[in-house]
């Protein structure tokens, strides 16, 4: 029993993460419609500005965690802006590819400076001593990244129901046509939802990078929110969420269960599973909007 | 587009590939030409292990250009096609001692069989769907490779293979290597071309264009998406059979998920849904490439604080490149080169 409640704990920390990288690329979606597999990269990017600016800066704690966030929304927009708005109205295979190769283009230019090494937080953000209840070990800074899901979670709800920008982008998400004929500006709308989730990705960088190494290959979990996004649905937050944890607690259990059998690492595979039988059985996932064209 | 006064005047003209007696001289030229290059006392040893792996990547490139260029269905696993291929046939010669021949065919065989297991929700699933199907087909089928019994097939270092022979020939130089890596390519070049022209191909385009259109015109879309598929990760098998026996090794993270991207980005480049584009797109990235890996050292002795300049660059240019086609030329090279036949053919009155 206590080892099965520790797999679940485990998981569910695995999982936060994971469904914190999926809720920005679900932002994305619902507003522009394109699926941002650079959302990894884009994290591992806050992961080196916050590393850069704490430890080989010296700045402290509070500064450079604004300062990540300040330069990760500007990312963020550079990106929408630069490489992804002159491709509106073209097919969507072309935007898909745009942001895989934007992955790719990420991770050289972190790879030009970093390539190789890892380094981790000095002096670190969050505590990592671990925390006993009766045998089951929590890591601090698995809970903080628990919480910063859970406010993020409740901050996003606040956000898309009560704010005008919020509200806005709803708006785009139905329908973009209608949108902007009754007078919004949907390049904007586009513009903020790639820097929310840009710093939405440094945040989750930052906890990443904290539980890990800052290293150049940080980046990688992004393809596994992949999984994720589609079992919680493209459009829907709190799937994400759940999407995350589901897959966090299937991959700690089956490394757990079938490694002796397999040979290892089936943690690394076990996720792509998971979104092939989603894939044939049910491509919009649990909370999506059954409105994908069947054929 | 033909120039004025130019017309066809028999059937077998009018579908002929080749069609003036210029572009056959220009082709046999050119055949002379690339079947001599390894006789030329000077030509480096480099310059012919670049034409090699151009030409093995560009079959993989073919068979991607009828899945993704013809019948529109988006494969980011094309690279794991490609390792099923080689490991098929270095295992079959290893362990069953197979004539090369043979094995390659079986290469293709196997890796059309993946591709159509992998393929499969294609039946109910389009576009960025399928796309992230065949990402999951990348990471399962490397895994699977990866996690096969050790002394059968190498585990994660890989394992070495032997050299292709047929006969008594043993292909085991570049020279060598070359002279059977050429006609290969051009017989798969060729089938690609005349594939587009049949049925099978017209179905696939019917289907890229509209499927619900091809439904109703009572083409069996699923089938010939599956086909489809088929014949991609046959490509696939036989190039990933070819690079295994030319550098007589194999070991799955030459076949990563970048691999998958770039093969992609190479179509994109060159233009999708054409032969020709194909060629230029592999050329062409192949070239850059060589071209940055040359420079790297140079380049990083003017920058020394950054370390990972070598490694990084040539994937920095490779993206820079792709994102610079995306956005200003999706129809990539041939596209231009087709603007530039149409004005040269119409030269001097273009209208």
């Amino acid at each position: 029993m206590e080892e099965f409640v520790q797999l679940v704990v485990v998981g569910v920390m695995k999982g936060s993460l994971y469904g914190l990288l999926a809720m920005g690329m679900v932002l994305i979606y619902k507003t522009t419609g394109v699926v941002n597999v650079a959302q990894g990269q884009m994290a591992a990017v806050g992961a080196f500005v916050c590393y850069i600016l704490l430890t080989e800066l010296g700045l402290p704690i509070w500064f450079s965690l604004i300062g990540t966030f300040v330069v990760c929304g500007f990312m963020g927009w550079l990106l929408e802006r630069a490489f992804m708005r002159p491709l509106m109205g073209q097919p969507i295979m072309a935007l898909l590819m745009m942001t895989i190769v934007l992955m790719y283009f990420l991770r050289s230019l972190i790879g030009l400076a970093y390539a190789g090494e890892a380094h981790s937080y000095e002096p670190s953000i969050f505590p990592t001593e671990m925390l006993f209840f009766g045998d089951v070990f929590v890591g601090t800074h698995y809970i903080l990244s628990v919480a910063t899901v859970v406010l993020l979670l409740v901050a996003f709800a606040l956000f898309f129901n009560y704010s005008k920008l919020g509200l806005n982008m709803r708006a785009t998400a139905e329908d973009q046509q209608v949108a902007q004929s009754v007078g919004l500006n949907v390049k904007r709308v586009f513009s903020m939802s790639w820097v929310i989730a840009a710093m939405v990705a440094g945040i989750g960088g930052i906890i990443l990078a904290n539980i890990s190494d800052v290293s150049y290959q940080l980046g990688e979990i992004g393809l596994k929110a992949l999984p994720v996004l589609l079992l919680g649905g493209l459009q829907s937050v709190p799937g994400a969420i759940l999407g995350g944890l589901i897959i966090g607690i299937t991959e700690v259990a089956s490394a757990h269960f079938l490694d002796p059998l397999v040979g290892g690492g089936f943690a690394e595979v076990s996720p792509y599973i998971v979104m092939m039988i989603i894939l044939i059985f049910r491509p919009y996932g649990l909370f999506g909007e059954a409105r994908i064209e069947r054929i | 587009m033909q120039p004025c006064g130019t017309f066809d005047e028999t059937y077998e003209r009018g579908v002929a590939i080749v069609r003036t007696r210029l572009q056959w001289g220009l082709l046999i030229f050119f055949f002379i030409l690339l079947l001599c290059l390894p006789l030329f006392p000077g030509v480096p040893r480099a310059m012919l292990s670049w034409v090699i792996l151009t030409s093995i990547i560009l079959i993989s490139v073919f068979g991607l250009n009828i899945l993704t260029g013809y019948c529109g269905q988006v494969s980011l696993g094309q690279s794991a096609f490609m390792a099923v291929g080689g490991y098929v046939s270095a295992l079959l010669m290893i362990h069953l001692d197979l004539p090369f021949l043979l094995t390659l065919v079986f290469a293709g065989l196997a890796a059309a069989v993946v591709g159509l297991l992998f393929g499969l929700p294609a039946a109910r699933i389009k576009g960025f769907y399928l796309a992230m199907s065949t990402i999951a087909a990348q990471f399962i089928i490397l895994y699977t490779l990866t996690h096969l019994p050790k002394d059968f097939a190498g585990g994660a270092e890989g394992m070495a293979a032997p050299f292709a022979q047929i006969g008594s020939v043993v292909f085991n130089s570049d020279h060598s290597f070359y002279f059977l890596v050429i006609p290969i390519t051009v017989i798969m070049g060729l089938l690609a071309r005349n594939l587009v022209r049949t049925k099978a191909g017209r179905a696939f385009v019917a289907i890229r264009d509209n499927d619900l259109a091809a439904e109703v015109l009572g083409i069996n879309v699923i089938s010939y998406k599956l086909l489809a598929f088929a014949i991609c990760s046959f490509y696939a098998g036989v190039s990933g059979a070819l690079w295994t026996h030319y550098i007589a090794f194999i070991a799955p993270e030459q076949f990563s998920l970048m691999a998958s991207v770039w093969y992609l980005g190479m179509l994109i480049v060159g233009g999708m849904g054409s032969t020709m584009g194909a060629i230029f797109g592999v050329a062409g990235l192949r070239a850059l490439e060589e071209m940055t890996n040359r420079l790297a050292p140079t380049v990083s002795e003017m920058l020394p604080g950054m370390a990972g300049l070598s490694s990084s660059m040539a994937i920095l240019v490779y993206a820079l490149m792709l994102i610079l086609f995306l956005i200003y030329e999706p129809r990539g090279l041939n596209h231009r080169w087709e603007v530039f036949k149409n004005w040269y053919r119409l030269w001097p009155f273009s209208y």
